[in-house]
């Protein structure tokens, strides 16, 4: 039997406001994404998150924390890197992507008793949220929405085409630091909530599925952050009903409206503008 | 005293993965004048025009934009626009004409109402107000040209860089753009560079010609520089397309 009680509690309303948040941010985000083809990054980024949460956890610090501070020193060293060395990004992912991944295993391991919440990094937990994870949402958010005020059009314009944005005076090495070190900032609190293993798709499918359905970038933004935030609301919901864990949950929401915007595409496309 | 120059190039050489594409190109654009830069392919013209605007590296020499060095992008950037040959971007981007045109507004969303009115009469003035809807990804080669012709006038540029601007238009465009270009030249008082392959075009508009391959081999008054002999230097053989036309 389903115990709906659930539902009324403050910690699930708690998990809810959080999912809402990060799910509107990582929607706008995911955008830049899609239209920068930087899913590989963010995918790297959320791996490199499983290294900061088991440093946390092995120095007795907030894990989330740990994950913050090591996200941004990953992606200031990947963004350096792709300035500074010949090598193609996919590459210097790559290599930052396995290594992560190792690294964080072998600490998660090295770190007594705590081999048994592998799991809950994995595939996230929002359903254990505490204070210190509400204002280091509210902190991210806030700031992350300052950044994209300021500098949103130009992220827009580099995506478009970088050489015109250069050429426009626009300081695009700079730009791109400053948007990676954004991402990887909202990547590591999202590990809260979908875990590092599906991290990447809760930034990638609603925009995609945006894309898919979207004639303006405007109306991209706006379908992206809605269908995330209907993916997050009954994601969490269907999770409480089927006794699942409410990341994969979100997601498997979040992939169903994909495919439904992959079939409305050539629909859509017969429309007149 | 001399009027500053709208652009100063002086002894510019650019190296690419240890070769040498061009070396030690100098000349100077007046405020109000139209130079042509012409030579074969893989003369290096595109990389002049890329090295002005600091888009790729330059191995030595310095480049002055209304007195200012190009690497102070504060001040040079307000002054410069830039019409690349081709613009790569995602055919599934969605971006309509008036988007394109809002990325240039420091306001969060859209236009203000001034800016909307430049962008419609700067449409207006390249015969593409009709597009101002559409997606940029749906737009032929032509159309293109014209919206990007139109977006870089946004900010009232007083130096224009343009790469080859009639190429991957149609006839009928390419009869058009040249004419329109010395229409907006005169309306938004600017200075104009100009690559380009038609010689008869650049006799016709431009008040000075750049013959380039790799480095500098004829610069001046067209009409006094363009002779066969220094063409057949630079493209290797007689251009007796042009001498017909010339004489004809």
């Amino acid at each position: 039997m389903v115990d709906l009680g659930i539902v009324t509690t403050p910690f699930f309303q708690r998990a809810l406001l959080i999912g809402l948040m990060l799910g509107a941010l990582m929607a706008i985000l995911g955008v830049f994404i899609v239209l920068r083809r930087l899913s590989f990054f963010s995918d790297a980024i959320g791996h490199a998150a499983l290294t900061g949460i088991a440093l946390g956890l092995l120095l007795n610090v907030n894990p989330f924390l740990s994950a913050l501070c090591y996200t941004l020193l990953v992606a200031a060293a990947i963004a350096t890197l792709q300035h500074r060395s010949r090598l193609p990004l996919d590459t210097i992912l790559g290599v930052f992507f396995s290594a992560s991944v190792a690294i964080g295993v072998v600490l998660v391991q090295l770190t007594p008793g705590y081999q048994a919440s592998l799991f809950s990094f994995l595939f996230g937990d929002i359903l254990t949220v505490g204070t210190m994870d509400i204002v280091l949402t509210l902190i991210v958010t806030a700031v992350t929405l300052t950044i994209l005020t300021l500098f949103g059009k130009k992220f827009i314009s580099i995506a478009f085409n970088p050489s015109l944005a250069k050429a426009e005076g626009i300081p695009v090495a700079l730009h791109e630091t400053l948007f990676l070190l954004t991402l990887a900032a909202v990547i590591a609190l999202a590990i809260k909530l979908v875990g590092v293993i599906l991290v990447t798709a809760l930034l990638v499918i609603p925009a995609a599925s945006a894309h898919n359905l979207a004639r303006s970038l405007a109306s991209m933004f706006l379908l992206s952050v809605g269908l995330n935030v209907v993916a997050v609301i009954v994601g969490m919901l269907a999770s409480v009903f089927l006794n699942t864990a409410s990341g994969p949950t979100i997601i498997l929401v979040s992939t169903a409206f994909f495919i439904l915007s992959l079939l409305l595409r050539p629909l859509l496309a017969r429309v007149p503008a | 005293m001399d009027a500053v120059p709208a652009l100063a190039v002086k002894n510019v050489t650019v190296e690419l993965g240890g070769h040498t594409i061009i070396e030690n190109i100098s000349f100077t654009a007046d405020v109000g004048s139209t130079t042509a830069i012409i030579g074969p392919n893989g003369a290096g013209k595109s990389i002049l025009l890329k090295s002005i605007l600091r888009l790729v590296p330059k191995k030595s020499g310095t480049v002055q934009i209304f007195g200012h060095d190009h690497a102070h992008v504060r001040a040079v950037a307000p002054l410069i626009s830039y019409v690349p040959q081709v613009v790569d971007f995602d055919s599934n981007f969605p971006l309509t004409v008036q988007g394109l045109f809002a990325l240039r507004s420091p306001r969060l969303f859209g236009l203000s109402a001034t800016e909307t009115d430049r962008m419609v009469s700067l449409l207006r003035l390249v015969g593409a107000h009709h597009l101002i809807h559409q997606r940029l990804s749906l737009l032929s080669g032509g159309q293109l040209q014209r919206v990007l012709l139109a977006h870089s006038l946004m900010d009232h540029p007083q130096l224009l860089l343009l790469d080859e601007p009639a190429a991957g238009i149609d006839f009928q465009g390419q009869e058009t753009i040249y004419p329109l270009l010395h229409r907006i030249k005169a309306e938004e008082r600017l200075t104009l560079v100009i690559i380009s392959h038609e010689l008869q075009i650049v006799m016709q508009y431009a008040d000075q010609v750049l013959c380039l391959n790799k480095e500098i081999v004829c610069a001046g008054i067209p009409h006094q520089v363009l002779t066969n002999e220094t063409l057949q230097r630079m493209y290797g053989s007689p251009m007796g397309h042009f001498t017909e036309h010339r004489h004809g």
